[in-house]
């Protein structure tokens, strides 16, 4: 469990970018944490590895302070992808690249190897596998960073703004990818302005706003309640948004995939009556 | 990291920052020539002391101070390679690595002094009147507006690598040394894009096709820059008379 406990965060230059945050991410969830840009997301995540330690309030990772491990031995348990790819990619070869962490975490040859073949695969990278990571496209080059940190498969896998850059089909096979993290007993925190990638995965969503957690719960909770969604400068999922706006139709509770949309226009159109 | 701050523009109103940009290059640059014509410790000394009361007069004495603290390891450094040759027999006196230690802060800090009372368009402004090209102008003056993005930008690298389990701060220097490279080779790489990006977009928007650039603002001696000028050149040329036909005394003999 990690856990947060009136985390602030003042830069150098006297920015507070985290004010008495408080956080608990449990083993095995899924969470998204959003918000407008400067909410203070990304330092936020920076203080799960102990890049960042707090300038007051306490972090610990399953117990530990964050204080009193070094960035190495938590990254161990938390990885964290970076939004931007070029400054994390400088091996030669894409296969380098990803046995760089495994090297720096001590695994086997062998290991690295079988860990290696998994995440090409996994992420379609088999092909560039000899090129150097740096002539990649940006998607390709994010999926290179996300397939790095992946490799070792870190108890909390910590991902910023993972969809960006990435088409449908890379985004549906992350989604796997997180599903199964899930089932092998791991936390996936990611922070996006995806809402709709958010709603679609069903993860829980904390709301951060001017350096503070101003909500916490599922998706569904949280991305159709337009009053918080305006507090953090979101909008709704566009499904969400439509079945909110058709006010006459009594909705149970908010729409947020197209299967559960088609099912209540097809029970509306044949039974013909206004009640979904 | 943070010794770059010893570089970058302090605004402020004071007489240091008001000179002719010119007049405080000339003054910076008579530093480094003192600097590079004496090898005697008391003289070096002097140089160092006296830039003193000119960042006190500038207001700049933290900022000056953190480039000293930045050119720390450098010096020590220096001191290191040059007491190692004493002791291998090189013939120079005692003082030398003390001497050579304290050229480096001069010459260092100078710059430092200059660019902390000049604001890079005052600079640049400078050069333009003193028939530069204006690209070459340009680039500088670009250059010395990013160098606090490029430190953010190392610290972003650092923090994605350290995050992939690299110990940036353990093991010997020469392991040290290794482990950087997994910061260069981002940084180099973001910053040859990032110029290619910024050539496109400012080319997109028209830059070089119009006529020559002129000035809207003309850089002007007053009579307090005359002044300085004249009495920097004489310090200057009392230096050089002091080099030529003094010997300097020497403060460490064994």
């Amino acid at each position: 469990m990690i856990k947060l406990e009136e985390v602030s965060y003042i830069y150098p230059n006297g920015v507070k970018a985290l004010k008495e945050a408080s956080l608990t991410i449990g083993e095995r969830a899924s969470l998204a944490i959003m918000g407008k840009s400067g909410a203070g997301k990304t330092t936020l995540i920076k203080h799960l590895n102990g890049l960042l330690k707090p300038t007051s309030g306490r972090v610990t990772v399953d117990g530990v302070d964050t204080t009193k491990a070094t960035v190495a031995q938590l990254s161990r348990k938390v990885g964290i992808v970076f939004q931007n790819p070029d400054h994390q990619l400088f091996a030669e070869t894409v296969e380098e690249e990803i046995a760089f962490p495994l090297k720096n975490f001590g695994f086997s040859g062998d290991e690295i190897k079988a860990r290696t073949e998994w995440v090409l695969e996994l992420f379609n990278l088999n092909r560039y596998r000899h090129h150097s990571p740096l002539s990649l496209s940006g998607g390709e080059k994010k999926r290179v960073a996300m397939a790095s940190i992946i490799a070792w498969k870190p108890k909390y896998l910590v991902l910023d703004e993972p969809t960006l850059g990435q088409d449908r089909g890379n985004k549906l096979r992350l989604k796997e990818l997180f599903e199964e993290f899930r089932e092998e007993g791991r936390t996936v925190v990611m922070v996006t302005h995806d809402i709709e990638f958010v709603a679609e995965c069903g993860f829980d969503v904390a709301l951060l706003v001017d350096g503070k957690v101003s909500a916490l719960g599922s998706a569904k909770e949280i991305l159709s309640n337009l009053n918080l969604l305006k507090e953090a400068s979101l909008i709704a999922p566009q499904l969400a948004e439509l079945f909110l706006e058709l006010k006459s139709i009594d909705v149970a509770q908010p729409v947020f995939t197209v299967e559960e949309a088609e099912r209540l226009i097809l029970e509306c159109l044949l039974g013909g009556v206004e009640k979904l | 990291m943070m010794a770059y701050k010893g570089f970058m523009f302090k605004r402020g109103e004071t007489g240091l920052h008001k000179l002719d940009p010119r007049v405080k290059f000339l003054i910076s640059l008579t530093f480094v020539i003192c600097s590079l014509l004496f090898e005697e410790l008391l003289v070096l000394a002097v140089l160092t002391l006296t830039m003193v009361p000119l960042a006190l007069k500038g207001r700049i004495l933290k900022e000056w101070l953190s480039t000293l603290k930045g050119l720390s390891f450098l010096a020590v450094l220096i001191f290191a390679i040059n007491l190692i040759f004493i002791l291998f027999g090189s013939g120079k006196p005692w003082e030398f690595p003390a001497a050579m230690t304290l050229r480096f802060v001069v010459v260092v800090s100078a710059f430092s002094l200059f660019f902390l009372v000049t604001a890079p368009d005052e600079f640049g402004l400078a050069l333009q009147q003193s028939k530069i090209p204006f690209d070459v102008v340009f680039a500088l003056t670009m250059a010395l507006r990013f160098v606090p993005v490029l430190v953010l930008e190392i610290q972003s690298i650092a923090d994605a690598q350290r995050s992939k389990g690299l110990e940036l701060d353990s093991g010997n220097l020469v392991m040290r040394i290794k482990r950087r490279i997994p910061l260069l080779i981002p940084l180099i790489v973001s910053s040859v894009k990032r110029s290619l990006e910024i050539a496109e977009a400012m080319e997109a928007r028209g830059y070089g096709s119009g006529n020559p650039r002129t000035s809207l603002y003309k850089l002007n001696f007053k009579g307090i820059d005359i002044a300085i000028v004249a009495l920097t050149l004489t310090l200057l040329a009392l230096a050089v008379y002091l080099r030529l036909c003094f010997s300097i005394p020497v403060l460490l003999s064994f």
